[in-house]
């Protein structure tokens, strides 16, 4: 419904008489109010249009690099990487492993991708980034794994090459570590490695065993432990047995089940009570059959004369005839 | 970004003086009074402006006191309207109603409306305000037809139309101070306004406000001003005749009258004079008392009649039984509520401002301004009746961003 069309139009309103005024017409202080005026309209429309630049800037950027809107600080450039570490992973190792770009800055830095970066190399257990802006640093502490084993693995075709495995079974490649530290390391033997995508070998899920019984042997008896030569896991798995293979006793079998403390004050015992005799040569100890010890001599070796036991124990002889 | 919070100055441009008031409103709903700007009227004569610039100067320095008082700039004007040149005149009109079961709709009610209101004005007149009266639905009185039913429904409006000229001036000084005028009032209105309670208009009353050059008036009932106008004669003349009369100048007659002008010739003793100074100085003489009061009871007796000639058969006094309420700077002349009773034959009596009214603005020259900023916030006489149409969007957006 609409107004009837012979309603007349409305009379000229006081609203209708024009209210610009000419600028000759204006006091001082109109004039003063006016540019005051303007300015503000200036400033309201350089802040609108500004706004709209900025906002079209978002856009046009959102459609092309969207990545790049993540760059909250990417004014503020990265000036130093602070390291620290408990073991012996260097400077060297750690930018070849972030591989940082020249430029990079604070807030740009991906910290869980770096982070990845160094896990990656297996010797870093733990990664922790902060970033410090006070002098727009960014501190890496790495926590490294110890290695209790060494191997020769083949990965991808590359020729064998030298593997450390630390206590929870991690295969690495070790780095700074010196060499005579890697030959006290024992081989291991009789282990399945399964590739993986990640970090190149899965980790060995048996070495729990085996590295508690190699961390126990260095500690009790060092002499001994030093001329182990290879640990085979092989009948780990079905008989429960740890097979060391020494420079002394071709074959120590240690049970996997029972107390290593226990097993290896039998061996040392034996050990010194065998030099006491001659020091036959002794081809095979086996301490996995609880309170039997068979000890296999081999064949056809003169006997020396008889003497003390030249190593050093925790053990004392009343302690080790307990066992 | 809409603000909440709104400068309004309300401006009387008046003969004598001219005032600024800056009110702040917040939220649509509440008025403080912020800034006061006065000063003493110049290049202005009964209301209209006859020279710009100093009629510009003291306006824009009135309104300089006035924001330096409030402490920020002024954002919108509500200019009062005085002078000879307005006139009114009722029109009305009828229609009937459209409904098949007589049921008053908005589109009778617009209808009604636009067609009192259309009445062409002669060349050079511009509308100041329509005031509508209430609505008749077959004869009786209405306030709001919408639904209510009938077979014909009539509603006037009172005209008040100016000179477009020299509105166009007023608003002009108002323009050069870089402002807009937001709302043009009648002064006589928003005087009524501030003066009268709603019971008084409702129940019928006659406001006139005495000013230097003029006297604007407003006859109210059944709550709207039935009549409004404007006499060029206001409290100058008192002292144009004593001046005329004593021989003084104008000076000198504006002192004896502001000291023992009276509307009502009480002095029976013919020996009473009173000294011009009475610092015994140099030219200093007598004057009879009883000449004075009569001169001015003689002018404040015309002022009035000319005032009742011009209502006409519209004020009838036992329509107004609020009687007569007098304001404006003249208005506080000793005598004056008698005189207008006498000639209204109505009880006369001085405007009251409403309690709220800071102390220092309870005076019968702040009526108009105060009046102003009260009109302008809640006057809808000029308005159609809302329609109740749906709201657009726009608007809908302005009522979210505006709303508390």
């Amino acid at each position: 419904m609409s107004l009837p069309a012979s309603i007349p139009p409305p009379s000229r309103s006081w609203k209708d008489i024009r209210q610009a005024v000419n600028p000759r017409a204006m006091s001082k202080e109109g004039h003063r109010r006016r540019t005051v005026a303007g300015l503000k309209f200036a400033a309201v429309c350089a802040f609108v249009l500004g706004g709209a630049v900025a906002a079209i800037g978002f856009y046009l950027t959102w459609q092309s690099n969207p990545a790049s809107l993540k760059d909250a600080g990417g004014s503020l450039p990265l000036k130093q990487v602070v390291f620290s570490t408990d073991g012996v992973l260097d400077r060297a190792w750690l930018d070849r492993t972030l591989a940082l770009p020249k430029r990079a800055s604070l807030m740009s830095l991906d910290l869980a991708a770096l982070e990845q970066r160094l896990l990656g190399s297996g010797q870093a257990q733990s990664v922790v980034f902060r970033r410090r802006f006070a002098d727009n640093s960014l501190v890496a502490v790495v926590q490294e794994r110890a290695p209790v084993a060494r191997l020769m693995a083949q990965v991808d075709g590359e020729a064998p090459r030298l593997r450390l495995v630390a206590r929870d079974g991690v295969v690495y490649e070790g780095v700074g570590y010196e060499l005579a530290m890697l030959d006290r390391l024992p081989w291991l033997d009789g282990v399945r490695l399964r590739r993986s995508s990640k970090t190149g070998i899965e980790p060995i899920i048996e070495m729990e065993k085996t590295a508690q019984l190699l961390q126990t042997a260095q500690r009790l008896v060092p002499e001994l432990f030093a001329g182990w030569q290879v640990v085979s896991l092989a009948r780990l798995a079905s008989d429960e047995e740890i097979m060391v293979h020494s420079t002394v006793i071709p074959e120590i079998v240690f049970d996997a089940r029972a107390e290593f403390p226990r097993q290896l004050a039998r061996l040392d015992y034996i050990v010194d009570f065998l030099h006491s005799k001659g020091a036959p040569p002794v081809q095979r100890i086996d301490l996995a059959l609880g309170g039997q010890v068979p000890v296999e001599l081999q064949e056809n070796v003169p006997l020396k004369p008889a003497g003390v036991a030249p190593r050093k124990t925790v053990f004392q002889p009343k302690q080790r005839r307990d066992f | 970004m809409i603000s909440k919070t709104r400068l309004i100055g309300a401006v009387e441009i008046g003969t004598s003086k001219v005032t600024v008031l800056v009110g702040e409103l917040m939220r649509g709903r509440t008025l403080n009074i912020v800034g006061l700007g006065s000063c003493q009227s110049q290049g202005v004569i009964k209301g209209g402006v006859v020279d710009y610039k100093e009629a510009s100067a003291c306006t824009h320095a009135a309104f300089r006191a006035a924001e330096e008082g409030a402490g920020a700039p002024v954002d919108a004007v509500y200019l009062a309207q005085t002078g000879a040149h307005l006139e009114g005149f009722y029109h009305e009109a009828s229609v009937n109603v459209n409904a098949a079961d007589n049921c008053v709709c908005a589109l009778d009610i617009e209808t009604a409306c636009r067609l009192a209101m259309a009445k062409e004005l002669p060349a050079g007149r511009a509308v100041v305000h329509h005031i509508r009266r209430p609505f008749r639905l077959d004869g009786r009185l209405v306030s709001d037809p919408e639904h209510l039913v009938g077979q014909r429904l009539e509603v006037g409006y009172w005209t008040v139309h100016g000179s477009e000229a020299k509105i166009g001036d007023h608003i002009h000084v108002i323009t050069g101070f870089n402002l807009r005028v937001d709302e043009l009032i009648l002064s006589s209105l928003a005087s009524g306004t501030m003066v009268t309670t709603p019971e008084e208009r409702q129940s019928g009353v006659l406001v006139l406000d005495i000013g230097c050059g003029t006297t604007d008036y407003a006859l109210y009932h059944d709550g709207v001003a039935y009549q409004t106008g404007v006499v060029p004669v206001g409290g100058d003349h008192f002292t144009n005749d004593l001046s005329l009369g004593l021989r003084l100048t104008r000076l000198q007659a504006e002192k004896l009258k502001v000291r023992y002008g009276s509307a009502v010739a009480r002095s029976r003793d013919k020996q009473d004079k009173v000294w011009l100074n009475g610092d015994y100085s140099v030219g200093d003489r007598q004057f009879l008392r009883q000449s004075i009061e009569q001169i001015t009871a003689a002018r404040a007796r015309e002022v009035f009649e000319v005032v009742r000639a011009r209502l006409g058969a519209a004020f009838v006094p036992e329509q107004t039984p609020a009687g007569v309420v007098l304001t404006g700077g003249a208005a506080k002349m000793p005598g004056m509520d008698e005189a207008a009773g006498k000639v209204f034959g109505v009880p006369g009596r001085l405007g009251e401002l409403a309690s709220w009214v800071a102390d220092e603005l309870r005076d019968h020259g702040f009526s108009t301004p105060l009046g102003l900023l009260y009109f302008g916030l809640n006057s809808q006489t000029d308005r159609v009746p809302a329609t109740r149409r749906p709201d657009s969007i726009f608007s809908s957006l302005k009522r979210i961003l505006v709303a508390p």
